[in-house]
This record gives structure tokens, sequence and C-alpha cells, in this order.
């Protein structure tokens, strides 16, 4: 157990760096400078500018001035907002996109796991056709659809929520988390119904019931443990996905997080920033699956032996 | 084992799956308006009506008109023809690589299959939406550029599930009698690997279509995807979430067109799936 978790990070440190590194050469391959779109200055302002952002250094003396700021958690100056630093902007974002991504995945997980583990028990029924259909519908709205027509419906027609903002308005957190919750929601709920169905089956099961254990603790202390491993597995993407979408939620909001400052500064071309909140998404993404690939194998007994 | 049959038994079952069947008929439908989207549109995506501004839908403009008074309908069909361009030729490119990778490792096996998909497992991890943007922002937003780029994104599953079949055949005796016979191995993969896997591959293929018509939307949403005055079915929905309060129907058609496609891929890729492999429909 130990020597899994040791090689995942051993593999895990020079990923990053690579990616690290490869983003930083990327984007100094970026025609233009961070100052061409500013109006036109003198050659002197231009020299300056260059100077008091380092631009005039070596490459490799800049590489190596921003990985060993990188590994203090210093991603340096902002090139659109003089005066603030990236860190600083990371800083201010997280904790919002962080509380949005949470709410949406509780979401998801509740309304996921229940209506995939009833639909796997009233296979057939109603209660099974009902919210698949649904769940269909999660996968096939998109994010940049749903949060629209959320909006449209509850905010603007019926007048019950707030359309845009964070923490501002009671109930402002409502439609937002709602909107990224969904899609993951109908994927859980589509993972965990397989599971489910899968170990039903099986004779372990038909052993409880012999025994006759009732039908509530067979199915919570029996069925889910295994039937429930997809979803397991599945957390790690989510949460990479969930910080994805956070883009999309973020913009149509105006969530003041991490991920619109990360399309703010796409379309900006806010260059140190763009470097900066790739290094820190792809390091937050590659712990997050190492957690979820690690608790997949304390769950379960057969993952392990394939080591 | 009779091929033909199998294939046969599979389109059997795919006729009376009604959903599947209705799913891919739209499909059809859909390429058929998108390719003869010049004859069939009643509007240049272009003209503009400036007198006319935003009008809701009229016997002249079936779906109305957008604030620069272009007929939505006629732009809808152009878009068909980016989003679904998108959606074929990425999940093409993802094809080759993932197909090539996944065959390569499994059928070679041992250090070269585990060094391929250790590259496959770490490249799992790594957020690829932030690196497609990336790359939009660095190279400019070029249609070509997004091709390649989801499809360099969307071809590891596939190289997985080809990996796992390969791996299933390599031991079974008519790929052990070519290789006594001395085929090589480009022969090997074309003529007796390649066709006792197409199932899985056009399975996953059908479902990887839709994935990556959300992704290319999701891009062109934020206005990193598809640049004006061309236009696909997200860059669509993102002038339609702009004016949603006054003009509904910007919003309403683009994103009614873009779900009634996924829906129809997804129910077409669930079907053929089933059809293909009759022991996972039960579940």
């Amino acid at each position: 157990m130990l020597n899994v978790l040791i090689r995942r990070i051993l593999i895990a440190i020079p990923v990053l760096i690579v990616v690290a590194s490869l983003t930083f050469f990327f984007i100094r391959l970026a025609p233009g400078g961070p100052f061409d779109a500013d109006k036109v200055v003198s050659p002197q302002v231009m020299k300056n500018l260059n100077a008091a952002y380092n631009l005039d250094a070596p490459l490799h003396e800049q590489y190596f001035d921003y990985m060993s700021g990188v590994i203090v958690g210093d991603f340096g100056p902002s090139f659109r907002y003089p005066g603030r630093s990236v860190s600083e902007m990371i800083y201010t974002g997280l904790p919002i996109t962080f509380e949005l991504a949470f709410y949406a995945l509780m979401i998801a997980v509740a309304l996921g796991i229940f209506s995939g583990v009833l639909a796997a028990l009233k296979r057939n029924t109603f209660l099974d056709y009902f919210p698949m259909a649904i769940a269909m519908l999660g996968i096939c709205v998109p994010t940049f659809l749903m949060g629209p027509i959320l909006v449209l419906v509850f905010g603007i027609n019926l007048e019950v929520l707030p359309v845009s903002g964070w923490d501002t308005l009671a109930g402002d957190k409502l439609l937002p988390s709602i909107t990224l919750g969904f899609a993951y929601a109908a994927y859980i709920a589509r993972l965990s119904r397989g599971g489910m169905l899968e170990v039903l089956g099986q004779d372990f099961i038909r052993t409880a019931r012999a025994k006759g254990l009732s039908e509530f603790s067979i199915v919570t202390r029996h069925a889910m443990q295994g039937g429930l491993l997809p979803v397991v597995s599945f957390m790690g993407p989510a949460i990479a996905g969930l910080l994805g979408g956070s883009f999309v939620v973020e913009t149509i909001f105006q969530i003041p997080g991490l991920g619109r400052f990360y399309v703010e500064a796409a379309f900006n071309r806010d260059y140190t920033m763009i470097l900066g909140t790739t290094i820190f998404f792809s390091a937050m993404i590659i712990f997050f699956n190492l957690l979820s690939d690690l608790a997949v194998l304390l769950l379960n007994p057969r993952a392990r032996e394939n080591l | 084992m009779n091929n033909s049959s199998l294939w046969q038994d599979a389109i059997r079952r795919l006729i009376q799956n009604r959903a599947a069947m209705i799913g891919g008929i739209t499909v059809v439908i859909l390429i058929v308006l998108a390719v003869f989207a010049p004859w069939i549109a009643p509007y240049s995506y272009s003209y503009q009506n400036l007198d006319l501004g935003a009008s809701p839908p009229s016997a002249e403009h079936l779906l109305g008109t957008d604030v620069l008074g272009r007929d939505l309908l006629s732009r809808l069909l152009y878009g068909a023809r980016i989003s679904l361009l998108v959606g074929f030729v990425a999940t093409g490119v993802a094809l080759v690589i993932g197909v090539s990778w996944g065959i390569v490792a499994g059928y070679f096996g041992g250090r070269v299959d585990s060094v391929m998909m250790r590259i496959v497992d770490v490249l799992y991890g790594l957020p690829f939406i932030i690196f497609i943007i990336l790359l939009m922002v660095i190279f400019g937003r070029n249609i070509w550029l997004l091709f390649a780029a989801i499809g360099a994104v969307e071809w590891l599953t596939m190289a997985r599930i080809v990996r796992a079949q390969v791996i299933g055949l390599k031991n079974q005796e008519f790929v052990q009698a070519a290789q006594v016979m001395g085929v090589g191995n480009l022969s090997m993969f074309r003529r007796h690997i390649l066709p006792n896997i197409l199932g899985p591959i056009a399975v996953y293929a059908t479902l990887t279509i839709p994935q990556v018509m959300l992704l290319e939307a999701f891009l062109s949403f934020l206005g990193l995807g598809i640049q004006p005055p061309m236009s696909s079915w997200g860059t669509l929905i993102r002038y339609g979430v702009e004016s949603m309060e006054e003009h509904y129907w910007l919003l309403i058609y683009p994103g009614l067109t873009f779900t009634i496609t996924l829906f129809a891929l997804n129910f077409f890729g669930d079907g053929l799936r089933d059809a293909l492999d009759p022991k996972t429909s039960d579940n």
C-alpha cells in the first residue's frame, strides 16, 4: 500500500515538472509580447517594461527563475493587472471555486447515488426508467445551456432566485451549484446503477438474503460497498471536470472565482496568469486523481492484487 | 466464427431498438441538412438585414432573426456543418491515434505495453481542457488546430479499449496460426486483428462524437472556439445567452438543436453497443 503511494507520487512529480516546463515554453512561443495590445509606447518604455518583468533575461535564466519561484508558491506578477501577483489572484479565487465545486459535488453524489441505487433495485420499473431518462438529459444538456435556462426560468421569469453573484444575495449559490452538479449527478447515477446491478446478481448477496437479512441492510452493508466502486474511481475525473465546468458556470453567473480569472486571462493574453493557473490546476488534478485511485485500492482488495 | 452473421444479428437487433433507430435516423437527416445547407438555407449565413434587427419567428424567417437581422434557421444549418464536421473529424483523429496505439501496445505486450499504457495513464490525469484553451490562446483560434487538439485528447479511452480487445484476441488460435505461418505485423493487424475489433471501435467512436461536439461547443461558448462570421452551434448558444431576456428564440432553437443532436448520437451509440454485445445490454 505504502509502496503504491510512493511510486505514484514519484511519477506525479516529474509529470508536473514536464507540464510546467512545456507550458512555460509554449507561452513563449505565442506570437507577440504581452504588452503589444496596449497603446503604442516608446521603445524606452517597452524596454523598461521588459526589464521590470524580467523578460530581457536569457530564456533559460527566466525559466529557472520562474521554476524556483513556483516551488515556493510564487507565480510571478500578472501582466495585465499591474501590482497584483498571480499567486494573490489564485488565493482570492480558489476558495470560491472550491466552495462551488464542493456544493456541486455534494449535489451530484447525493442525487446520483440515490437515484442510481434506486433504479438498480427497482429495475425495469418506472423508478428505473424515469431517473435514467433524467440522467440522459443531464448528460446531453451541457452546463452552458442548463445554466442560462435555469436563470431564465427561476431568475427572470419566476424571480425567486438571484441571477448572478456569489455570497451577495440570499440563495445566490443555489443555481450555480445545481448547474455545475447536475451533469455529474447524471454520470454518477448511471455508474452506480451499473455497479449495483452487477453486485446484486452475485452469490454473496444471495447468501445474505438466505440468512434473512433485511433488504435495507443487504443494500447498504453488502451491495453498496462493491457496487459503488465505479463511482469512487470516477471521483478523480469528476473533480477535474468540475474545475473545467467552473469556467463556464463562473462566467455565466459572474462569480469571481479562479475559473473566471482563467477565462479572462485567456482573453486578455495575460501570459503569467495563464501559466500560473495552468500549473496550479494541473497540480490539483493530479493530486485528486491520486486520491481517488488510492481510495479504490483501499476499498477493493482485488485491485490490490494486480500491483 | 462466422463474421457476417454476427453483423447481421447486430443489425437485426439494432433495427428492433426503437430509440436507437430514431436516433440514427435523426443523425442521418442532420448530416443531409448540413451537407446541403447552401442549397436548403433560405438566406446566406452572413446576410444582414439591419432594419429588421432581432425579430421573432415569422413566415419569412421561420426561426426569427438575430440582432443583426440574420436568419437564425440559415445560421443553424450552416452551424450544423461546422459542429458536425468538428464531431466527425476530431473523432477520426482520435480513432487513428487510439486504435494504432492500442493495437501496438496490446499486440506486442511486455515492456512496450507497459511503457505505452503508463503514458496513457499519465495523460489521463492531466487537465486537458486547460491545454486546449492554452493552445487556442497561443496559436490563434484556428479550426484545424481545434480538430487536432480535441482529437489528441479523446484518443486515450480508445487506446485502452482497443488494447484490452487485442490482448483477448492475441491468444486465440487463428492469430497464433497466422503467426506460425509468418504473417507480417502489418498484415496481421490489418487482416486478422482489426476486423475482429471493429465492433467495439464503432461503438466507442459513435459515443465519442457527442463528447467532441460538447467540447467544441464549450470552447465556442467561452469565445475560444469558432470565430465569426463562421458560427458553430456553440457560438450560436453563446449569442443566444447574451440576449436571452429579450430574444428568447435565439437561445431556445440553437439549444434545442444541439441537445436533440446529442441525444440522437447517444441513443444510437448505446443501441449499437447493445446490438453488438447482447451480454451487456441487460445492464
